[in-house]
């Protein structure tokens, strides 16, 4: 099982450049995709789920280009689109019945992968009220279910836990842990934690580029004594922040406590503590944001 | 002053969002190929506007007459599909409800909206009239051009009525049960019922009287030119001809000198323009400032989902779940074509009440149970008018809720999703006429029978690739209701797409008819293909 993503680009308008020479090579496990807004995440996605052809480049899935066989993939795929709707008319289980036709499921099997995926997104007391009547977490939740009705080899989520409570973002982190054992599982967010919880590598999406590929152990190891945190005054925070990287700042009555990530010490009274994944992603999108950053190829190499 | 410019930028922002549009320049190259064929050459083998015979000569007196009746007549119709879709616009864009937490009165809406259908309904109309005038060079009659006679019927009559129907459109938009399909269907069976009783009075009577309930504004210039032909003509009986008619041989000529406008006239016009301010302001009663908790005036498609904020709370901890997911056995991905089309058939009857459903059964059983000629000319014609609203989600119902991303990444959905699509239209169409189909069965009627198999399958056919390629349901909705009009209704044998007509049947309409489903369905398969690749 093997997706192959080989110097991707995609053009909007002529001009507009969403993703540019991107390249990764999945095998099972999970890909958290972070990058701010705009980064060229839901393009990636759009492509990999066959909705949009990219402008440039090739993806291949088990060895064969899904431009030209797309429909090998959408046997074994399932899509949670950014935004996407739902028949209002329809039930929860009419809409995965409808679904499950789609994908190809027997009625024996829909029922009952249908009964087990309510209960598992916590909608199976609300499976006969229309669509129409659920609110944005519900129909998320809908979403996710009709995503995973196939046993989807290729699972790809984009931003799956917007509108979910904090109790759903669990339960959604641990069924993708659960899932995530023979199949690839991509998802996109710009919540550092979901992909702290849920990833077993992790791209790095800036200005339509990948800025790295790696494991968050390594990621975190690459700003091992780069990150500190600081007291100053409030007065000096702007001018802090316009110095350095900030990933944090908390106003106490003692000033403001930021933290920094440098590879200098930004001052005398300043601590050296452990990173988060969170100082990284602010470490390597400000980075390569300044060009300082080495290709992604060439440093992905030297931290595997 | 204030609201003034409050006024004008509602009209102005509304305005320019529809005329920016690609499709808009569509409409327009429309309305001056509109304003060409109101003119037809004299060699032509139709007329547009004709009395036993006679016309006038291309002058700008008559070009500026005719092309104002037939504006009116047509924009009256098309212009309010045309033009009622800017709430709904609002409220699909997201900005209604930025609008509804501004200080914005109500009428004052309604009325902007208004005033925005009325500016691209009379860009519309100048467009025709420009059009016009380039035609009455070209075909060469009368070369001299005269501004006012061109321009003023236009001015003083069309204006007039597409106001009225710019008011009614923001009417029906505000109230829930007009909003969408059906209120398509009420509003053109008030526009036939409407021309039909016009018609009839400018058949019935030359006596030229201002009429104060002359929405359309059509009887008047009908009678002074009904007046001009009976004083050239005396053997001329009173008979119009409006709209597209087949020429029996070449129309005798004569020069109108125009109309005259006597003060009443004006009033009248001007009464018409006060209706449709008021019908404007009327509908502010109706509208619900985007309230979801009010009237129907709810999304078509739910509202995505709003971005989570970082949060620094720690999470819950959760027992993992009880619920495992059994792995399915045999691979999925393979075409199940009965469960698949029964799914379609499903979604696309959920909306259906289950009067409909009742209503559907009696006209069954009136086909069934009636004298066929009796069933053949009352009832049939009605079995295929009453699923109209099923059909007109056909093509648009995938971009309209927004499951395409959904839709479009499953396996083969050209070759599986799309024809069942198609099939389970043709199932309703069967189904609703199955009454009629065993009537003709048991009179021993097969040509007739064969013809109600070929119109199940050309009307989903027609909805799927005018779904598809306008985005719209009331594309098709406008045509099939022309079409089953003229042809189902009214028995026009190149239209009668039903067969009911012994004639239709006569001029082989069944097998062209054929040769149409089977463009249709090219061309909708085209249509599809294109949003998937995309």
């Amino acid at each position: 099982m093997k997706l192959c993503i080989e110097h991707v680009g995609k053009v909007y308008g002529g001009r507009v450049w969403g993703l540019r020479d991107f390249n990764l090579e999945l095998g099972p496990g999970v890909l958290g995709l972070l990058g701010p807004n705009g980064a060229g995440k839901s393009t990636l996605m759009r492509i990999l789920a066959t909705i949009t052809r990219a402008s440039e480049g090739k993806v291949t899935w088990n060895g064969q280009d899904i431009a030209q066989h797309p429909n090998e993939l959408r046997a074994v795929l399932g899509y949670l689109p950014q935004d996407f709707g739902v028949y209002p008319h329809l039930t929860a289980q009419e809409f995965l019945n409808y679904m499950a036709a789609l994908k190809g499921l027997s009625a024996k099997a829909a029922r009952q992968r249908i009964d087990e995926l309510l209960q598992i997104v916590n909608l199976a007391e609300v499976r006969k009220r229309p669509l129409g009547g659920y609110s944005g977490g519900m129909k998320q939740r809908v979403g996710i279910a009709q995503a995973l009705l196939n046993d989807p080899q290729l699972l790809i989520v984009d931003e799956p836990t917007v509108g979910l409570d904090p109790e759903e973002r669990v339960r959604f982190r641990n069924l993708l842990s659960d899932l995530s054992g023979e199949r690839i599982v991509i998802f996109s967010t710009h919540i550092v934690s979901d992909v702290e919880a849920m990833a077993t590598e992790i791209a790095l999406v800036s200005s339509g580029t990948l800025v790295i590929h790696s494991s968050p152990e390594q990621l975190l190891a690459a700003v091992e004594g780069h990150v500190w945190e600081w007291v100053v005054p409030s007065a000096e925070l702007t001018n802090v922040r316009e110095q350095y990287v900030i990933s944090n700042a908390l106003r106490r009555n003692d000033g403001v406590h930021v933290r920094v990530v440098s590879a200098q010490t930004p001052g005398e009274t300043a601590k050296l503590v452990a990173p988060n994944l969170e100082d990284a992603y602010l470490y390597y999108r400000e980075t390569h944001m300044k060009g300082a950053l080495p290709t992604a190829g060439a440093l992905t190499k030297d931290i595997r | 002053m204030i609201l003034a410019r409050i006024l004008y930028q509602l009209m102005l922002a509304d305005f320019l969002e529809r005329i920016r549009r690609s499709s808009f320049l569509i409409t327009l190259g429309s309305m001056v190929l509109l304003g060409y064929y109101f003119l037809p050459a004299p060699s032509a083998n139709y007329a547009v506007l004709s009395f036993e015979g006679y016309r006038g000569i291309y002058n700008s007196a008559w070009v500026g007459g005719a092309v104002a009746i037939l504006a009116s007549l047509w924009l009256s119709l098309v212009g309010f599909f045309l033009v009622k879709n800017t709430v709904e616009r609002d409220l699909r864009t997201g900005t209604g409800q930025i609008i509804a937490t501004t200080p914005v009165p109500r009428p004052l809406y309604t009325l902007g909206k208004m005033l925005s259908n009325f500016a691209v309904l009379a860009l519309m109309v100048a467009c025709i009239v420009i059009s016009a005038a380039a035609t009455q060079l070209v075909r060469g009659e009368d070369l001299h051009i005269d501004l006012w006679a061109l321009v003023g019927p236009s001015l003083l009559l069309t204006l007039p009525t597409v106001a009225v129907v710019s008011a009614v459109a923001i009417l029906f938009e505000t109230i829930g049960w007009l909003r969408r399909g059906l209120g398509n269907i009420v509003y053109a069976v008030l526009w036939a019922a409407t021309v039909v009783i016009t018609v009839t009075i400018a058949t019935a009577t030359t006596h030229i009287t201002p009429a104060i309930d002359d929405v359309t504004g059509l009887l008047f210039p009908l009678a002074q030119m009904q007046a001009a032909v009976k004083a050239m003509f005396p053997q001329y009986g009173g008979g119009v001809s409006l709209g597209a008619d087949v020429k029996g041989g070449p129309l005798h000529t004569f020069v109108w000198s125009g109309m005259q406008w006597p003060v009443e006239i004006i009033l009248e016009r001007l009464f018409w323009i006060g209706i449709a301010l008021v019908v404007a302001l009327l509908a502010a009663l109706f509208f619900t400032r985007f309230d979801p908790a009010r009237g129907r005036l709810r999304p078509l498609a739910a509202a995505p989902a709003g971005e989570s904020e970082r949060t620094e709370q720690p999470l819950p901890e959760i027992a993992p779940a009880s619920v495992r997911l059994t792995p399915l056995g045999a691979s999925p991905g393979s075409f199940r074509l009965g469960q698949l089309f029964l799914s379609e058939l499903r979604l696309m009857l959920s909306k259906v009440p289950w009067w409909w459903y009742l209503v559907a059964l009696g006209l069954i059983i009136a086909t069934l149970l009636a004298p066929l000629d009796t069933a053949r000319q009352t009832f049939y014609p009605f079995v295929w008018l009453w699923p109209l609203l099923i059909w007109s989600e056909m093509g648009i119902r995938e971009s309209r809720y927004r499951t395409n991303q959904l839709v479009f990444s499953t396996s083969h959905p050209l070759l599986r999703q799309f024809p069942l699509q198609w099939a389970a239209g043709v199932c309703i169409a069967l189904v609703t006429a199955s009454g009629m189909a065993v009537h003709f069965l048991i009179s021993g009627d097969p040509a007739s029978l064969l013809a109600l198999i070929l119109g199940a399958l050309f009307i989903p056919a027609l909805a799927l690739i005018l779904g598809i390629w306008t985005g719209t349901s009331k594309f098709f909705e406008l045509l099939y209701l022309l079409l089953w009009y003229i042809g189902a209704l009214n028995h026009l044998p190149a239209l009668d797409y039903m067969g009911i007509s012994k004639n239709a049947l006569a001029v082989q309409m069944p097998f062209l008819l054929l040769a149409v489903i089977v463009l249709l369905l090219v061309g909708a398969y085209v249509g599809r293909w294109r949003q998937i690749r995309i």
